[in-house]
């Protein structure tokens, strides 16, 4: 790990959630940015570079696999790892997408937030 | 004394007299022909026998005439009454042996007998019986004879299947129809008729996906594309010969309609409650930590638990009004309200969210609004529910108005939008339970498609009405008229 704090972005529709989120990984030691749709997160993961992206799935205006899609085809973020929170537990559904699009882990709500910084410092300590 | 026993009475006094008489007769004719007898061998006891022969049997003929005559008559009709009884019972014994003499495998042909005696006519029906059964046999057999039936009775069974919405076929080997009723052509979209055409070239022409779907299964759904309908198609074989099947053509379009609005209902409830879930258990868990020495931010956090918990409920109080209103249990419980503050406490819930998003938020009220009989917090409920989706539905910067009157004997209240509207193709569903509009505008927003069903029956429940007036991208109008008794 570089010396720096790790960057994460995290998107969620949920301002309560967004919140409790950035709170849990700044605590963790990261440098969290939120933003509160897949469209945001992807207008923002088009200008930096992210260690992390923890995205939820369900959202207005793009959802957490359209903009995982999306990302891949950003220059700063093709590889960065994605953590897909869901709110339905769809494990099996989201199985073939996870190799697909390359979706690192994913959390199923409600979760617990040492849970979510645990699963993202594994993810930050060994890149795919 | 009962009638059969008064006959069984009188026919075995009719038989004693007979008997009597008999025995009376046969008495004289002996008396006689004994005086007779005695008479002539007393008078003349030496007298050559030949020569008193002649006179003596005359003189006995003459004088037992009449006995004779006394006894035959009772003789004579037993004997006509025997023949009676027995002449059937030697026909039927001729018979019986003509028909135990035929050829083997030959039908008998019993014929009928004269008379009326009991033992006649029980033998007359078993002819007749016979005669009708090798009739049925010259006619074909049980089958023709069912084919028959089926012509009398079938245009009952005709009529019936008729008037099934269901369409059913019946096809022989091969697949073409013999049968169909009227349904099917309504179903599978043709003018044309069906007898004798293919049934799985009809489904193929109304279905191109049909071809395979009857491949392995007898049963089969098959959407149809062009008219957004699908029909649920069943294939049984028919046991016997001739081989065929039987066929039933159901649309289940509303079936199925139903399942998916079920399915999104399901989507949307789980995301409802466990988004609040999330925030509860990761709230909780961050104070549990203790790591948080802010008190204020303590507090804020206490607060979110506290407002998401509220949310939660609020979900399954709505899902319990939902299948409160399934089983028709939901109630009224109405008093006397001020109208007036009714709505403006309703308002006031709604419109920290409409400054949110810097929205214009107007109530109008009428100056004399007055009481009215209603149930306080459906009423409110209601009320919230529709500025709630005014608000929801509203881009940023758009207007939400609320005006009320009173009519002659009711209260009507318009809620009003500037927001994305509704298409009319939608305005028929919007007050069923668990309908989410297709427009991704709507689609957007989390909703679990629960708020307007329940807005409806409350203003039903109070002998009033919901209705909507709305144009797709210019906003909506909801009107709720309440009666105020």
């Amino acid at each position: 790990m570089e010396d720096r704090s790790p960057r994460v972005l995290i998107a969620d529709d949920n301002a309560a959630l967004r919140r409790v989120i950035g709170f849990t990984f700044t605590g963790a030691g990261y440098e969290a940015v939120s933003v509160n749709d897949g469209a945001a997160a992807l207008e923002a993961a088009g200008l930096e570079s992210f260690d992390l992206i923890v995205t939820d799935q369900q959202m207005p205006r793009m959802s957490g696999l359209e903009l995982i899609e999306r990302l891949r085809e950003t220059p700063l973020n093709a590889d960065t790892p994605v953590v897909l929170l869901t709110a339905k537990g769809l494990e099996l559904e989201f199985g073939p997408l996870r190799k697909r699009l390359g979706v690192a882990a994913m959390v199923a709500k409600p979760f617990s937030p040492t849970e979510l910084t645990a699963v993202a410092d594994r993810l930050i300590a060994q890149p795919q | 004394m009962p009638a059969a026993d008064k006959q069984l009475g009188l026919s075995r006094r009719v038989l004693a007299l007979h008997l009597l008489s008999s025995v009376a007769a046969l008495a004289a004719f002996a008396t006689g022909a004994a005086a007779t007898l005695r008479s002539g061998l007393v008078a003349d006891p030496t007298a050559a026998q030949a020569d008193h022969e002649p006179q003596s049997l005359a003189r006995l003929a003459a004088a037992a005439a009449p006995a004779l005559a006394a006894g035959l008559i009772p003789i004579g009709l037993g004997a006509w009454f025997l023949r009676r009884l027995t002449l059937p019972l030697s026909g039927v014994a001729s018979q019986l042996e003509g028909i135990a003499c035929a050829p083997y495998g030959e039908p008998p042909k019993p014929d009928r007998l004269p008379g009326t005696s009991r033992a006649a006519v029980g033998w007359n029906r078993i002819a007749d019986r016979l005669r009708e059964a090798e009739r049925w046999s010259q006619a074909g057999g049980p089958r023709a004879q069912l084919a028959l039936l089926a012509q009398q009775g079938g245009g009952r069974v005709k009529a019936a299947l008729d008037s099934l919405p269901e369409g059913v076929a019946v096809t022989d080997a091969e697949g073409r129809i013999d049968f169909a009723n009227r349904a099917i052509q309504a179903l599978l979209g043709t003018d044309a008729e069906v007898e004798g055409a293919s049934i799985e070239e009809l489904l193929r022409r109304a279905c191109p996906a049909a071809a395979d779907a009857f491949a392995a299964v007898g049963v089969a759904e098959l959407p149809l594309g062009a008219v957004g309908r699908t029909l649920r198609v069943e294939r049984a074989p028919i046991q016997g010969e001739p081989a065929g099947a039987v066929w039933s053509v159901r649309d289940v379009t509303q079936q199925k309609m139903a399942e998916a609005s079920r399915d999104q209902f399901i989507d949307t409830a789980t995301h409802e409650l466990r988004t609040p879930l999330a925030n509860i258990r990761a709230y909780a868990e961050t104070l549990a930590m203790g790591a948080m020495t802010d008190v204020e931010q303590q507090k804020e956090f206490c607060n979110t638990i506290n407002a998401e918990a509220t949310r939660l409920s609020r979900f399954v109080d709505d899902l319990l009004s939902i299948s409160s209103l399934e089983v028709g249990s939901l109630g009224a419980e109405r008093q006397n309200v001020d109208v007036r503050r009714l709505i403006e406490e309703a308002a006031a819930k709604v419109k920290p969210l409409a400054t949110q998003k810097s929205l214009s938020f107007q109530v109008t009220l009428a100056e004399k609004l007055g009481e009215a009989l209603l149930d306080k917090d459906k009423v409110s409920g209601m009320l919230v529910n529709l500025l709630g989706n005014a608000v929801k539905y509203t881009p940023d910067g758009g207007a939400v108005t609320l005006s009320a009157v009173r009519e002659a004997d009711a209260i009507a209240i318009d809620v009003t939008d500037t927001g994305v509207g509704i298409a009319p193709e939608e305005h028929p569903k919007v007050f069923e339970k668990f309908f989410r509009s297709e427009n991704p505008q709507v689609q957007d927003q989390i909703g679990t498609g629960l708020g307007l069903a329940l807005a409806r029956e409350i203003a039903r429940l109070h002998g009033g009405d919901l209705t909507l007036q709305s144009t797709l991208g210019e906003g909506a109008t909801f009107t709720a008229t309440l009666p105020v008794r």
